[in-house]
């Protein structure tokens, strides 16, 4: 039974950007997040969306989903989903927005950074966009552009994770 | 003087950049490009460490990373920076300008050695006289002096600031390791047939052992080909690093690299993937084994030429040689062409010995003695087959060469060059290029070596282990290689054997009078050279060592004067204000029984099961029937392991037949989602079932106490909140700032409460309004220590503090579903077995104190005779009942009510009276309110 206050730094859950050179490190916040599990073709379907990224793919536009595993999405995006199970579809839904924070690392040093934390090859796809970075569960793709990465991680997670990059961002420097 | 520099010669030296340095406090001289051992051995110094045992003088023996004797701590000065380096290898650490270097193991000097004396009792410590000698009348009386003795460098205990290793990931097709001329050629030949080839190569330059050489390779000068070699691998596109070892491999031919930067910078580690390994990784000399071969001045014969090629050093002005095959002859002809003196042992006349007062300065061999500073040596070549080994590769005795090659196949692995037995380097090309087939053995003069117990002759230098403690060991009967390790230390610490094994093999071969095979093989662990721990931490240093959870209110928290702790891998309040705590948390329990108290339960599990078979699959997943449970209906149950081991509690509350929310504890809901998942996958349909875990997407705050319906009622949550409509144990849905609040009436105090769970961005809001509401009412926000104490008092439980790893839900006074429940469940047959039914199991119990002192939390319930009966499990003082309040676990303790105990905790004795572990409101009229 101790007081633990000054062991770790208070929490800061919007940290404003983190720029070394051309390559920035961002909050984003705000975006709706559904959860999706069922047969791929009923969920993408339901979310009216062609495909769910895994990677190296690159996401377009503000509404994408993104593929966890055999049976799951994300839909990243405004929706107006019923939530639950729906029997029609066969498919379960949670909203999860408040589950993941969002951080888009952007720039010409932001794939040899990510490279610090996991094994990542653009010649080698793979159908989810789950990855282990440093030892974070996380979902990683690619948004917009080539040099641009997102990476959802859960909440409770993010102030370490966002640490972590910008101290790793600040020594590459 | 024995050792020193030629004026000429030293391919990695610079003579234009003279660098000063310190050893043991006197300074001298070397040049940019040296070693600390090269350095050392151009100033001919000869002692340059005590041994680890006996604190005999010791030289060096080697020229790289076999090196078992020259292990230094070192200062340098940078600026106003000053950083300092335990146990570095002095054969491959760089030599930097200002260096301090102190030997290891000697005081006042390595020369001047007060322990040197020592030596003299060597014959009452051998092998395992520690076991021997300090049972009586205490090991732990000896143990803090031979502690200190003990050990290689000295550490500091500052840390190096700024010291961070990087780390990386890379692929490549493939990753050759070794840049000797075999490495060379296999990158070559990769890259040339269209791989992505990395070469590495832990030297600072290309050529391995041809570095500096006078010797040809494909009939060129070897650094004509070195030259021509390097630029047809930069024009294949082959990525070159040097300075880098490979220092392990891993699953799925992951190599771990370390690259070295300044010495003062902490090496970056690369995780290299490579689809192809080509292990290229050369061979060392095997020691030749002889009386006194320990001493400064017996040296590897390769090493010798390492020194005389790559630093200019000529390591003796009297050099004999015992080498027991031609590979040296042209090297041998090279040192004479220096104008030293060089004499030959004839190996077959019989064995030898090394005499000389500290250092060698003679050898007596049968009745012919002569002077020497200088002793090389070779008994044959031992290949590096770490990686090969690492890696899952088999080895077999090569019985003409003697020494372990690589034997059969390995899926993505190859070895090339004298790492792979093929010490000849034209053949080992032609191998290669595939221009030969059949490359010749190493010709040994002396084969077998023979076994002589003549003397004291060292097999392992790093550990002072001699023949006379295997023959111990053998007699002793611990002649299984795991176990020689084990009883002499042979093979241990930085070296880990890379000159004592094969040395060790044969040793004990000869002692059984059975082949080196018949022994046993050496097997070998990452890393293989070590490795500062700093490499492996990187950026996961202090906050980002063990990143705990955060919650979303901890500003909030915070600015209520929260005292923050882990708790269950969250940070979370223990208590606010910053009264002491125990002040604190009593205001809190009194708050919280007489008004109001808010919490903030948000890390509290919650797991979504949906689809078709949800309800088949929770009445599996839980000890306690669940089908029977009622839509909007909570109940309290427990999941258990196979083995019947209670892994959790917690409520589940049914939206409908196919959506239902788990709640677990807070340290649980990664374990009880991955736990869902697991059987959802294994003996039932998973596109039938499907598990959310959405903990981190609602928050909740707990509002508890008489006055919780008040306080709720405000909140406008558009739900009836009386009794009658929303008892206790169900679940309702209402509105919160527009937004969905799910409400639950579960208490974990024993008063009336509500879980109020609402999206995260309306976390704060409700907080604020909550708390604001609690403050009118004569409440406020509890901690997690409070609620602890609250809990106790209705004898709620907490898993892994009120349970143990032997705990079934029998046990905590859950008997009804293991008799009733029909349906399967995980858990449910170990709970019948004969363990299950015993009598005497640990049982769930309160104790009563006598006295008004908490009993110690851990103290044991003791017998008659002392034996343990089981331990207190939680301990608190009730300041709702003006008592102290406490829970076991007790051996048949549900029999043994109103029965006193006597408690043992730390020489204190106590004594207790079990009770009903329900301390508070015994009827349940609060919880029903």
């Amino acid at each position: 039974m101790r007081n633990d206050n000054l062991k770790w730094q208070p929490s800061n859950t919007s940290p404003t950007p983190v720029a070394v050179g051309e390559t920035q490190l961002i909050c984003i916040d705000g975006l709706q997040q559904t959860l999706i599990s069922g047969p791929r073709q009923a969920a993408l379907a339901l979310a009216q969306v062609n495909q769910a990224s895994g990677w190296p793919d690159t996401t377009e536009g503000d509404y994408f989903a993104l593929s966890m595993r055999r049976d799951r999405i994300l839909l990243v995006g405004a929706c107006q989903l019923q939530q639950g199970w729906i029997t029609e579809h066969g498919l379960a839904v949670s909203d999860v927005s408040g589950q993941y924070k969002v951080i888009e690392i952007k720039g010409p040093q932001a794939f040899s950074l990510l490279c610090q934390g996991t094994e990542l090859n653009i010649n080698q796809a793979s159908a989810s966009a789950a990855r282990i970075w440093h030892g974070y569960g996380v979902l990683l793709y690619r948004h917009q552009q080539q040099d641009c990465f997102r990476l959802h991680v859960a909440r409770a997670h993010f102030d370490a994770l966002w640490q972590l990059l910008s101290a790793i961002l600040q020594d590459n420097n | 003087m024995s050792s020193f520099r030629l004026a000429t010669g030293g391919a990695l030296i610079d003579r234009q950049q003279p660098i000063h340095f310190y050893f043991d406090g006197k300074r001298y001289q070397g040049f940019a490009g040296d070693t600390i051992a090269s350095a050392l051995l151009a100033n001919g110094i000869r002692i340059v460490g005590r041994s680890f045992k006996y604190h005999r003088p010791r030289g060096f023996w080697g020229a790289w990373w076999e090196e078992p004797n020259g292990l230094f701590d070192v200062r340098i000065r940078e600026g106003n920076d000053e950083r300092y380096l335990s146990n570095c290898q002095g054969t491959t650490t760089p030599l930097q300008k200002g260096m301090h270097i102190r030997s290891i193991n000697a005081f006042p000097s390595a020369k001047w050695d007060i322990k040197g004396a020592l030596d003299k009792f060597h014959a009452f410590m051998p092998a395992g006289f520690y076991y021997k000698t300090f049972m009586a009348p205490d090991w732990h009386l000896f143990e803090p002096g031979i502690r200190k003795m003990a050990g290689l460098g000295k550490l500091e205990t500052n840390d190096l600031e700024n010291y961070v290793a990087h780390q990386h990931h890379h692929q490549c097709d493939v990753l050759v390791v070794g840049a000797g001329p075999a490495g060379i050629a296999a990158a070559l030949k990769a890259a040339e047939s269209g791989k992505q080839v990395v070469l590495a190569d832990d030297r600072p330059c290309l050529g391995g052992s041809y570095i500096g050489s006078p010797a040809c390779i494909e009939s060129l000068p070897a650094e004509q080909w070195l030259q021509q070699q390097h630029q047809a691998l930069d024009a294949a596109g082959v990525r070159i690093m040097l300075d880098t070892t490979a220092f392990g491999i891993y699953d799925h031919q992951m190599v771990a690299l370390a690259e070295r930067h300044k010495l003062t910078d902490a090496p970056s580690l690369w995780r290299m993937r490579a689809e192809q390994v080509v292990i290229a990784t050369g061979a060392i000399d095997r020691p030749l084994m002889f009386a006194n071969n320990d001493m400064p001045g017996v040296m590897s014969a390769g090493a010798a030429e390492a020194y005389l090629n790559q630093f200019g050093v000529v390591t003796g002005t009297h050099i004999s040689f015992a080498i027991n095959h031609d590979l040296y002859d042209d090297f041998l002809q090279q040192l004479n062409e220096t104008g030293q003196s060089i004499t030959a042992i004839d190996l077959q006349a019989g064995t030898f010995t090394a005499n000389g007062v500290r250092c060698l300065d003679g050898i007596r061999q049968q009745q012919r003695r002569f002077s020497t500073d200088c002793l090389l040596t070779s008994a044959s070549l031992t290949p590096t087959l770490h990686l090969w080994c690492q890696a899952g590769g088999e080895l077999a005795w090569d019985e003409q060469q003697l020494c372990f090659v690589p034997e059969g196949k390995l899926d993505n692995f190859s070895v090339v060059g004298a790492a792979s037995g093929i010490f000849n380097t034209t053949e080992a090309l032609e191998q290669i290029w595939q221009t030969s087939t059949t490359p010749s053995k190493l010709n040994l003069r002396l084969n077998p070596l023979p076994y002589s117990a003549e003397g004291r002759q060292w097999v392992d230098l790093q550990n002072d282990v001699c023949t006379k403690d295997i023959a111990l060991a053998q007699r002793e009967n611990y002649i299984s290689v795991e176990h020689l390790k084990r009883y002499t230390t042979l093979g241990m610490a930085t070296d880990q054997g890379k000159t004592s094994n094969i040395n060790a093999l044969s040793t004990m071969a000869g002692l059984l009078n059975k082949s080196v095979p018949e022994v046993g093989t050496t097997k070998f662990r990452p890393p293989f050279v070590p490795m500062p721990l700093e490499i492996y931490r990187s950026h996961h240093r202090n906050e980002l060592f063990h990143p705990i959870k955060r919650l979303a209110l901890e500003s909030a928290h915070r600015d209520a004067g929260a005292a923050l702790g882990e708790y269950g891998g969250w940070l979370r309040p223990g208590w606010y204000s910053s009264d002491e705590p125990q002040v604190a948390i009593k205001r809190e329990c009194l708050q919280a029984r007489q008004q109001v108290g808010i919490l903030d339960a948000s890390p509290l599990g919650k797991i979504e099961v949906m689809g078709p078979d949800a309800k088949a699959f929770i009445n599996f997943m839980y000890y306690n029937n669940m089908a029977t449970l009622k839509d909007h209906h909570i109940r309290y149950g427990f999941m258990l392991r196979e083995d019947g081991i209670v892994y959790d509690d917690g409520v589940l509350t049914k939206i409908n037949d196919h959506h239902y929310l788990v709640s677990c504890s807070s340290s649980h809901a990664d374990g009880v989602e991955n736990m869902l998942e697991m059987w959802r996958q294994d003996g039932n349909n998973p596109d039938s079932i499907f598990v959310h875990d959405v903990t981190q997407n609602w928050n909740t705050i707990t509002v508890t106490g008489p006055k919780a319906r008040e306080l709720v009622q405000q909140l406008d949550l558009d739900i009836d909140l009386s009794a009658a409509a929303f008892p206790h144990m169900t679940y309702r849905e209402g509105t919160f700032n527009g937004q969905l609040a799910k409400v639950a009436r579960v208490s974990f105090t024993g008063d009336l409460s509500y879980e109020i769970s609402v999206p995260v961005n309306l976390t704060a809001m409700l907080w604020q309004r909550i708390h604001q509401l609690a403050q009118q009412l004569g409440g406020g926000p509890i901690g997690i220590e409070a609620l602890s104490v609250l809990r106790a008092e209705k004898g709620y439980i907490m898993i892994g503090k009120d349970t143990d790893g032997n705990t079934m839900p029998q046990d905590l006074g859950f008997a009804a579903p293991r008799q009733n429940k029909t349906a399967a469940y995980v858990g449910d047959r170990s709970l019948h077995s004969e363990v299950a039914n015993s009598g005497q199991r640990q049982q769930l119990v309160g104790l009563q104190a006598n006295g008004s002192t908490p009993l110690p939390t851990g103290a044991h319930i003791i017998s008659s005779t002392k034996q343990s009966l089981g331990f207190v499990t939680s301990s608190y003082y009730s300041h709702t009942v003006h008592a102290p309040i406490a829970m076991a676990l007790v051996n048949a303790g549900h029999s043994m009510l109103d029965q006193q105990l006597t408690l043992f905790h730390l020489d204190q004795t106590y004594t207790a009276k079990v009770v009903s572990p329900v301390f508070y409101d015994t009827e349940g009229a609060k919880l029903h309110a």
